[in-house]
């Protein structure tokens, strides 16, 4: 008999299990469901003679269910395998679904191909690395910490390194006394070591204090124009004073005011950018004076 | 992402393996000539590619402090679009012995990752309770990175425990025992492993005591817990990383 009216009566008025209604309007659940939207036509349940697109791994399945076996729920549904090719795939569609609604024809190769863009996406996202959001439950967290707390108590560490280091001093393990390093004495012999081995001090210290980055020459590229525009002489001038290591405070002092002035200059948004690196390691304390006697004038005038 | 993720059925086969098994995989070798002084140990420290999306900045925090750490390290800031594997065969051209990544995860916790670059072996831990050098009171300078520091193991007696005590000794050059270096503190206790570094210094006395100098250990350098959480296989050429065995927290005493 066709029942198809009377449940799509009961379930669109009284209460369907697979409805989730939001604001945007009423969803379907039910994973048979080509459209996913709450439908008379689109609803699997109140339809004798569906069709659908499922996916499973990466391979689509044509999902077929008639009237003729809608007694037998466990051979309910027809599956047939669709090829990986979309072209393919439409063919076997239309040949499936000959006789069909049209709606529902339409509806079936649209999802097709909202699965196959998809499909392909996700393929290419595999490539990429990307970070894995990993779930963990609540309670171990909670254990975890309580674990680590209690660990912490039951590791006296404090005690028992200072035991074991004093000990240590006791049995005169260490043949030598113990030096204090006085920092200053210390600082002076680095030095002296550094002016030794200069060439290996220079490849360790450009390992360590890479400024650039690792990756593209084009990001490379992109980051330093960003840094022109801001006030890429800072981090420039910074790094070459650091290497002179007679370097005295006066020199400090220039770098500060021109940092400063550059700034202020970034601030007003000038044209003279250019200029303004020029302008600012030359012409320092004229334009100051000059603002200053701008100002006083100002005031003279008022 | 690099820690790429198994199926829940692979993970079961996985965590079954046992103590002895975990690190009997790799080639200890190298590592061997490490410990015995042969090779110097030198290690590369960066940060993952791409910035965690809450704390974008403590990766990099703690990799710097990781510096002060371990000697002969270096820190390296690392690109976004730069790959592990590329960042394997660089270290590996640079005569570099390990690679720690560090990272901190969408919860807000703090993960470590050391890469013995000679056998790909490579051990995953939680950070727990990083305290950098400024936040503890009371704290020794720390001295020129030319002073290695001793290494001293405590508590690392079951067998899988040899295995994380090797990944760690091997980022430590050898060193005689001499007065005045400061000491790494590794304290195994409960599947955490706590690290602390101290120092000797000299203490002037007050007034009133008996002996005019005393010697007094002073803690320089930061602080932190690590937590093994699963031994992993890099491989080399594609940077992917293998999952070995995942530590199973229920059993009680795994490490």
């Amino acid at each position: 008999m066709q029942h198809d009216e009377v449940i799509w009566q009961v379930i669109r008025h009284k209460h369907c299990s697979y409805m989730a209604k939001i604001e945007t309007g009423i969803f379907c659940r039910n994973q048979y469901n080509v459209t996913g939207i709450c439908n008379r036509s689109s609803c699997p349940l109140a339809n004798s003679r569906y069709a659908t697109i499922r996916d499973h791994d990466g391979v689509f399945y044509l999902y077929m269910k008639t009237i003729e076996r809608a007694h037998m729920p466990k051979n309910l549904w027809e599956r047939v395998k669709l090829p990986v090719n979309y072209e393919m795939a439409l063919e076997m569609i239309d040949k499936h679904l000959l006789y069909w609604p049209k709606l529902l024809q339409h509806k079936v190769k649209q999802r097709l191909t909202k699965m196959t863009q998809m499909r392909i996406r996700m393929r290419k996202l595999a490539l990429k690395t990307r970070e894995a959001v990993i779930p963990m439950p609540r309670r171990q967290i909670k254990r975890e910490a309580r674990r680590e707390i209690k660990a912490l108590n039951a590791a006296v560490l404090d005690k028992a390194i200072e035991n074991e280091l004093l000990e240590r001093l006791k049995t005169g393990i260490y043949p030598t006394d113990i030096y204090n390093f006085s920092q200053r004495a210390f600082d002076k012999l680095i030095n002296k070591e550094i002016e030794l081995n200069q060439e290996v001090e220079e490849e360790e210290e450009e390992e360590g204090v890479v400024e650039y980055v690792e990756g593209d020459d084009e990001l490379e590229a992109e980051e330093e124009e960003d840094m022109e525009d801001f006030s890429g002489l800072p981090s420039k001038e910074s790094y070459l004073e650091g290497d002179d290591h007679d370097s005295d405070d006066e020199e400090n002092d220039d770098a500060e005011e021109q940092v400063v002035i550059h700034k202020r200059r970034a601030l007003k948004k000038s044209d003279d950018n250019g200029k303004a690196k020029k302008k600012s390691r030359v012409v320092v304390e004229v334009e100051q004076e000059d603002g200053d006697t701008r100002r006083s004038l100002k005031s003279l005038k008022l | 992402m690099d820690l790429m993720i198994t199926s829940s059925a692979e993970m079961k086969k996985i965590t079954s393996l046992d103590d002895d098994k975990l690190w009997a995989g790799f080639d200890w070798e190298e590592t061997d000539k490490i410990l015995s002084g042969e090779i110097k140990p030198r290690t590369l420290i960066t940060s993952y590619p791409f910035p965690a999306i809450r704390y974008p900045q403590r990766g990099p925090l703690i990799a710097q402090e990781l510096v002060s750490v371990f000697p002969n390290s270096c820190y390296m800031r690392r690109g976004i679009r730069s790959k592990l594997h590329e960042v394997i065969a660089k270290a590996k051209k640079k005569h570099f012995t390990s690679l720690i990544l560090t990272h901190t995860n969408s919860r807000g916790h703090d993960e470590l990752i050391i890469i013995s670059l000679l056998n790909g072996a490579s051990a995953v831990f939680s950070v727990i309770d990083f305290i950098p050098r400024a936040d503890i009171p009371n704290c020794a300078n720390p001295l020129s990175r030319r002073i290695y520091p001793e290494l001293h193991m405590k508590s690392f007696d079951s067998q899988a425990s040899v295995g994380t005590a090797r990944m760690i000794q091997a980022l430590f050059p050898k060193v005689t025992s001499s007065g005045g270096r400061p000491v790494a503190w590794f304290q195994k206790q409960n599947n955490h492993i706590f690290f602390r570094s101290h120092r000797f210094c000299y203490e002037e006395a007050l007034s009133g005591e008996s002996s005019s100098v005393r010697r007094q250990v002073q803690e320089c350098g930061p602080r932190f817990a690590l937590k093994l959480k699963a031994v992993e296989r890099v491989s080399f050429e594609t940077g992917k990383f293998k999952l070995l065995c995942v530590v199973n927290h229920c059993k009680t005493d795994f490490v």
